[in-house]
């Protein structure tokens, strides 16, 4: 089915296409010789930073193609953010360092520098209103810091495993984290302190190997805050051959509860890194597949934020639901999905909503336009086919 | 013609030692004279002097640039950084803190070349010092066969681990020298006699089996028989010592780790102080073909205080200059990162440490090009390593075996040790 979506504003006669993410194709590939690991769009749209397994952040000019380093930290970087009026750009680095940026700097360089955690600094989010920073790592802490000066101003204790990805709530009251057991803890940035933790399926325990996987690869919460997305894997059958089952769990703000869980078409084995609310009323989410090649698939957020009739006991002990994808009472499956040449380790999108940038284990940040292939395009490849 | 007295292969003989390490009271008694040192200075001499080995075999294969070969910010260097030790100039992998303020007491390998990426081959080779499937003896078992004591407190060879694994370690060597497993700190099932056998009925019963032994003894060859007796006797050296499973210390679990592989370390420091010769420690989960980085942040994290605890305990008991301690693996893993942020199998240049009797401590021994794609100095395999062990315990490793008026090389004649990593 060809599902063309309503763009969030509709276009006048002179503006680009509608949005219709069933027509999603590639516009430009940008190539770096290393894997990428993360990457976001600018607000203004102008550019595109990556993170890749290297010591760089690199920033393309999605108009120019001309693309520039970043260089300061002392490992890999997969967690970056803006701050809301898009001028500086804030970045964490598995060096545990959290560094700060001016995003359009003709000659980027570190503008601060803060060591944020011990081991891995694995996730850093600016409040809605730009004023503080909370980064999570691999002390197992959470903290928050003043955006303006790179001061600690609180930190939370709470988590007995690595915290992987945090975020803000929309109205900036609340922080939620999660952490690699599939623990999803609740903040109150008032007091700085936890209020409360939602168990997830997205962890699991290899018998054989005797290790944890899990935790959140990306988590977001939608724009008007009533539910938070957390991108991740479930199911662990081999973790260390990678075979275990993408995830991404819909968690409802006001119940506490997890919605639904969003799944793959295919059923395939993999890591969920990325997920993004597109302003069409969709949800996007990026794949890595066991196999090397990648998705994204879109769910329809209406869909995606339906409860489920569970019994009592599943509802109040999530662990107790089947975490096969085919066998999930909550799963819900994609209306479309895009593959990719390569593993997906995360998503952007422009602020357009037009724009999706998937940067993948082969070293290339794909750009992909989400509206209708044009014509002649269309027209040339048949012919050439 | 000689007699057929049925299958003798020692296969059987090992599977008969696991079962009894499995179901000790199954059959005898008469333990209680077999016990701990009667003499506190006595014990304390035959401790220092006792030679023994403590190896801790990461399962699965540690990541060398992950541990004793990092190099950040080449090409395969991955997202971790180096952090100096107590040896200037050497430096590890952050992700081993407190063995790092300990690495004057290791030395680090980090030119072997096994030729192998297969687990089983590897680990064949880590242990017996020859390449293949060929019946040699574990490095365990060659330790417990010429350094435990006669009357052996305790099983001369014991392996802490929860899973798999089950290796055919004493070869030709006597069945009294094989690997004894441990299912974790807990003891063995049926470990105390049965609770409807009283003492003496108990006694009487391995009385009889004794004289069984004899009668049978008579007809059959003598070595086969003393093996299996010698299995029984090293069964009821266990059951005299159930304390040693019983609840350990809640002061040293605060110092070792209440997890899986702390309570194995603080087991092995006991099993050793207690008489042991060769304990294996087993710590799983390092075959990392996904999620290389965060498992490694978990394993290494997990094994980083046990391990630094133990060698303190050894040290301050002034048993390390009589321990060798190896911690090894089967192989390394690859340069190249996957798309799974993982590293596969890797057997041409990787590390272990090693450290205590007999060897140099501080020193570091090969290396590897810039990439840590191949050694660039210093190559060595199983069979160095199997050499430099012996030595290093004082076994003559280009000696030969006597079994049976046949004459076995005891290392690969081929190869020797890796001379200057010896004291």
């Amino acid at each position: 089915m060809n599902t063309t979506l309503q763009d969030p504003e509709p276009p006048a006669d002179d503006q680009p296409a509608a949005i219709d993410v069933t027509g999603s194709h590639e516009v430009a590939e940008y190539k770096h010789s290393k894997p990428l690991t993360c990457c976001r769009i600018d607000p203004s749209g102008r550019f595109v930073f990556a993170g890749a397994e290297d010591l760089n952040v690199y920033r393309w000019d999605l108009e120019s193609g001309r693309m520039m380093i970043l260089a300061g930290h002392n490992s890999w970087v997969r967690s970056m953010d803006f701050s809301p009026d898009g001028q500086t750009l804030y970045t964490a680095g598995w060096d545990g360092e959290l560094h700060w940026w001016l995003t359009d700097d003709p000659v980027p360089r570190s503008l601060r520098m803060v060591r944020a955690h011990r081991g891995f600094a694995r996730w850093v989010r600016v409040s809605p209103d730009g004023t503080l920073l909370a980064t999570c790592g691999n002390d197992n802490m959470i903290r928050i810091w003043s955006a303006a000066a790179g001061e600690l101003v609180a930190e939370m204790a709470g988590h007995d495993r690595n915290p992987y990805a945090v975020d803000f709530h929309p109205d900036g009251t609340h922080l939620v984290s999660e952490d690699l057991m599939g623990n999803v803890k609740i903040w109150d940035l008032e007091k700085f302190e936890h209020l409360e933790t939602i168990a997830t399926v997205m962890t699991g325990y290899d018998t054989k190997f005797a290790a944890d996987m899990g935790g959140a690869r990306d988590m977001r919460f939608s724009p008007d805050g009533s539910v938070v997305v957390c991108a991740g894997i479930t199911n662990v059958v081999n973790s260390f051959a990678g075979q275990q089952d993408p995830i991404f769990s819909v968690v409802d703000w006001k119940t506490r509860q997890v919605l639904r869980h969003l799944r793959p078409a295919d059923n395939s084995t993999g890591v969920a890194w990325g997920v993004r609310f597109h302003p069409a009323g969709l949800i996007v989410g990026g794949v890595a597949k066991q196999s090397g090649s990648g998705l994204v698939c879109f769910w329809k957020q209406q869909e995606a934020m339906t409860p489920v009739k569970l019994d009592k006991k599943d509802r109040k002990d999530p662990a107790r639901l089947k975490k096969q994808a085919d066998k999930d009472p909550l799963a819900v499956k994609p209306f479309h999905t895009l593959d990719v040449k390569s593993c997906v380790r995360g998503l952007a999108l422009a602020p357009d909503g037009r724009r999706l940038a998937v940067p993948c284990f082969d070293g290339s940040l794909r750009i992909f336009q989400m509206t209708a292939k044009p014509k002649e395009e269309t027209a040339g490849e048949k012919s050439a086919g | 013609m000689k007699r057929n007295t049925g299958c003798q292969s020692i296969d059987h003989a090992l599977s008969r030692r696991h079962f009894l390490a499995g179901t000790t009271a199954a059959g005898f008694g008469a333990a209680a004279a077999i016990g701990g040192l009667s003499s506190p200075v006595v014990a304390d001499t035959l401790k220092r002097d006792h030679k023994r080995i403590l190896q801790v075999y990461l399962q699965g294969g540690v990541s060398q640039l992950e541990s004793w070969d990092p190099k950040p910010g080449t090409e395969y260097g991955g997202p971790f950084q180096t952090i100096p030790t107590s040896v200037p100039g050497v430096h590890i992998c952050e992700l081993l803190p407190q063995t790092a303020q300990r690495m004057h007491l290791l030395s680090i390998v980090r030119s072997i070349n096994l030729k192998t990426d297969d687990h089983h081959q590897g680990r064949l080779f880590m242990e017996k010092g020859r390449r293949g499937e060929g019946n040699y003896p574990y490095v365990g078992s060659v330790a417990a066969r010429y350094l435990a004591p006669e009357e052996s407190p305790l099983p001369s060879y014991i392996h802490i681990s929860t899973r798999g694994l089950e290796d055919d370690t004493a070869a030709f060597l006597d069945a009294r020298y094989g690997q004894m497993k441990l299912e974790g700190i807990a003891s063995p099932k049926n470990l105390g006699k049965p609770g409807q056998i009283a003492e003496k009925g108990f006694s009487r019963r391995n009385n009889f089996r004794q004289q069984l032994n004899q009668q049978f003894t008579s007809r059959r060859p003598k070595a086969l028989v003393d093996s299996y007796d010698a299995s029984f006797r090293q069964a009821a050296q266990l059951m005299a010592r159930q304390e040693l499973f019983e609840k350990q210390s809640e002061k040293e679990l605060d110092r070792y780790g209440r997890h899986d592989f702390g309570r194995y370390c603080l087991l092995a420091r006991t099993m050793l102080e207690e008489g042991s010769t060769c304990v294996k420690v087993t710590h799983h989960g390092y075959d990392t073909h996904a999620e290389n980085f965060n498992f490694h942040v978990e394993q290494l994290g997990e094994f980083d205080t046990p391990f630094a605890t133990l060698l303190d305990d050894l040290q301050q008991r002034g048993m390390l200059e009589s321990t060798l301690v190896m911690v090894y693996s089967e192989f390394g893993r690859t340069p190249k990162i996957n798309h799974r942020y993982g590293r596969d199998h890797w057997g041409s240049a990787w590390s272990i440490a090693l450290g205590g009797c007999g060897l140099q401590s501080g020193a570091v021994i090969g290396a590897t090009n810039d990439k840590g794609t191949e050694v660039s100095d210093r190559e060595v395999h199983g069979g160095h390593l199997f050499h430099t062990y012996l030595q290093a315990l004082g076994i003559d490793s280009t000696a030969n075996h006597d079994i049976a008026g046949r004459d076995i090389p005891i290392g690969d004649p081929a190869v020797g040790s890796i001379k200057e990593l010896l004291a």
